[in-house]
């Protein structure tokens, strides 16, 4: 094994025996992606397919190849079968989320069975994506270097910096593979943690991308009524089936894959996360701890909701907006009408400046309904929901309301198309007044 | 016609561009794309004598003594960043009135605190020195720092030296331990 410094060059001629070669990354301290960016001779991207990574994993022509093996992330190269047009390929390396090179402690670039490069956090500055090493044609021949350099910038930075009059275009392509990779990584969990989960994530997916909402990122909140009447959803489990509806939902907005659900009926209690390691029976067991109660009451639910999200109005009146970066969309179940209208009407009046939007779905029968069976039905379960839903004196339209006959009433497709019927115009509306920034 | 020199190669002057006079020495890098300090290249040039001293320390050239005493080394000042087209440092030597007890010019290239910003030549992008003929421009000998001095910060480039009557020009190509103050103390300037 040659020790190789930072600006070293290796003709690799006489070092392989064919056109084959491996070169295997390593880094310890902070989590990072390795991707390979295969240039042209004015040292731009060829195109976005020869960006190679765990995502895309192979380069068309098939001599650029990822795989990773615990901790080893590897690049196979047959350099005969890349195009001519390709002179430089680059293997960067990126710091996954929050930080920069510093958060690192060590790594390792090695050409297998000849030479490595060994590198630490001192040999950088605040780099958030580096150049680690680059394989280029230098008279016809291929060439290893060690180049050590890189972008405070982040890949945003580097595919700039590959990327000429394409600049503009090619950062929102990694930002949305970063979205993907992000996606990609939370389905591997939920395919380990809660498979059930996995066709309902796909849905959403699709739902979501309908919509433009492909790549929106917000916080998901389920509140559940626990009046006594819900008694029996609870029992058959239709309840817990819809909370992993949502959940699915909060795993497409929300990188945690948690979602916050709030149970109220007389009193509201604190949230609890529902996530994809306690999913399971995460319902049953909620309504262990909080069994259920005689009254209904959606202000109620709603004031501890606002304050849970947005603590600096505390639940109280709100008549200026609170912006804010990411937000709350709160599926809000009920089976009945509450018991406290106008404190239910005043809060969601104050909450039209705040960065929530809720969706009512009321359980029984309604003139909101999908159900055509139900809609010839004159009278209505909820009155005050369908009222609420055109409420007058808000910043904005933050509510949206429909009902089923069951929670399991609609295909789960049906379901997620509906429960993005007005989202998307509310986050347009709240961008336009400056609640979402 | 441009002579393709290899390391330790050397080309008859006098006779390659008949009457040739002045010689131009160009240095050459990209300035750097990527975050962190700049890359800062210097080029220096040293009047000898047959010792392969220099007669005292303004026969060093750089970029804080741009112009030899005898007017036949000019330096074209220094370019902190390869910023700018073409040639980023020169180096023009008028054969004409380099003194008879100088036997050779060295030219050299150092790379500015390479040991403080953790640089050397390979890290610079499309590095090189050249030697042209000051008339006409014709490149005579050319190294390319990035390929073949890959890991070293400080570099010989060549000599332009007297053989008789005649000037050779011998690419050294010759990597220097140290940065440009232990250089020109090499060739004995009280640097």
């Amino acid at each position: 094994m040659t020790p190789l410094l930072k600006g070293q060059r290796l003709p690799l001629a006489n070092i392989l025996s064919d056109s084959r070669c491996q070169i295997d990354m390593a880094v310890t301290g902070h989590a990072a992606d390795f991707s390979c960016f295969a240039l042209d001779a004015a040292d731009k991207l060829v195109d976005e397919s020869y960006m190679t990574f765990f995502n895309q994993p192979a380069s068309p022509c098939g001599g650029i190849q990822f795989s990773q093996v615990n901790a080893i992330s590897s690049f196979s190269f047959n350099l005969n079968v890349l195009p001519a047009t390709i002179h430089r390929l680059v293997i960067a390396m990126s710091i996954d989320g929050e930080g920069n090179m510093q958060a690192i402690q060590s790594g390792t670039v090695v050409l297998k069975d000849h030479a490595s490069y060994a590198f630490s956090k001192a040999d950088f500055e605040n780099e958030k994506a580096v150049m680690l090493a680059e394989l280029y044609r230098k008279d016809s021949q291929w060439r290893l270097m060690i180049v050590g350099q890189g972008f405070n910038g982040g890949l945003d930075a580097l595919v700039q910096h590959f990327g000429g009059e394409v600049a503009a275009a090619e950062p929102a392509t990694v930002a949305d593979n970063a979205a993907n990779e992000q996606r990609i990584s939370l389905e591997k969990r939920v395919e380990k943690e809660a498979p059930q989960l996995i066709n309902l994530v796909k849905k959403a997916t699709t739902s979501l991308e309908k919509v433009g909402l492909g790549s929106h990122k917000a916080k998901v909140c389920l509140v559940l009524d626990i009046s006594g009447s819900m008694g029996g959803l609870y029992k058959s489990g239709a309840v817990q089936k819809f909370a992993e509806k949502i959940l699915a939902l909060g795993c497409k907005f929300d990188d945690d894959g948690e979602i916050d659900v709030f149970l109220f009926g007389k009193n509201v209690h604190q949230p609890v996360a529902m996530g994809l390691q306690n999913c399971q029976a995460f319902v049953q067991q909620a309504i262990h701890t909080y069994p259920l109660e005689g009254d209904t009451r959606y202000g109620l639910a709603m004031e501890a909701v606002r304050k849970f999200y947005v603590p600096a109005n505390n639940g109280q009146a709100a008549t200026q907006v609170s912006p804010a970066n990411l937000p709350v969309y709160v599926m809000f179940v009920t089976d009945g009408s509450t018991s406290d209208q106008s404190f239910t009407e005043k809060q969601l009046k104050w909450a039209s400046f705040e960065p929530i939007f809720w969706q009512f779905m009321g359980i029984g029968k309604g003139r909101k309904s999908k159900s055509k069976k139900l809609l010839s039905f004159a009278s209505s379960d909820f009155p005050f929901l369908e009222k609420l839903d055109e409420l007058q004196g808000r910043c904005i339209d933050n509510a949206s309301y429909f009902s089923v006959a069951a929670p399991d009433e609609l295909s789960d497709d049906e379901l997620y198309d509906l429960l993005m019927s007005e989202y998307p115009e509310w986050i347009k509306l709240a961008k336009s007044r400056g609640i979402l920034i | 016609m441009a002579i393709s020199l290899q390391k330790g190669g050397n080309v008859n002057l006098s006779k390659e561009a008949p009457g040739l006079k002045k010689i131009v020495i160009g240095l050459g890098w990209d300035p750097r794309a990527t975050d962190g300090s700049a890359f800062d290249l210097d080029g220096s040039a040293y009047l000898l004598k047959a010792d392969g001293k220099v007669r005292a320390d303004s026969d060093f050239i750089f970029y804080n003594n741009l112009k030899s005493t005898d007017g036949s080394v000019t330096h074209s000042g220094d370019n902190t960043t390869g910023g700018g087209d073409g040639d980023d440092e020169k180096v023009l030597v008028d054969l004409t009135m380099v003194p008879a007890e100088i036997d050779k010019i060295a030219v050299c290239v150092t790379i500015h605190q390479a040991e403080e910003r953790k640089q050397n030549f390979g890290q610079v992008g499309k590095a090189y020195m050249r030697c042209l003929n000051g008339d006409g421009n014709a490149e005579i000998a050319r190294f390319d720092l990035s390929e073949d001095g890959s890991v070293e910060t400080a570099m010989i480039f060549g000599e332009i030296y007297r053989a008789g009557a005649e000037w050779k020009f011998k690419a050294i190509g010759q990597g220097f331990k140290g940065g440009l103050g232990p250089l020109a103390r090499s060739f004995g300037v009280n640097a």
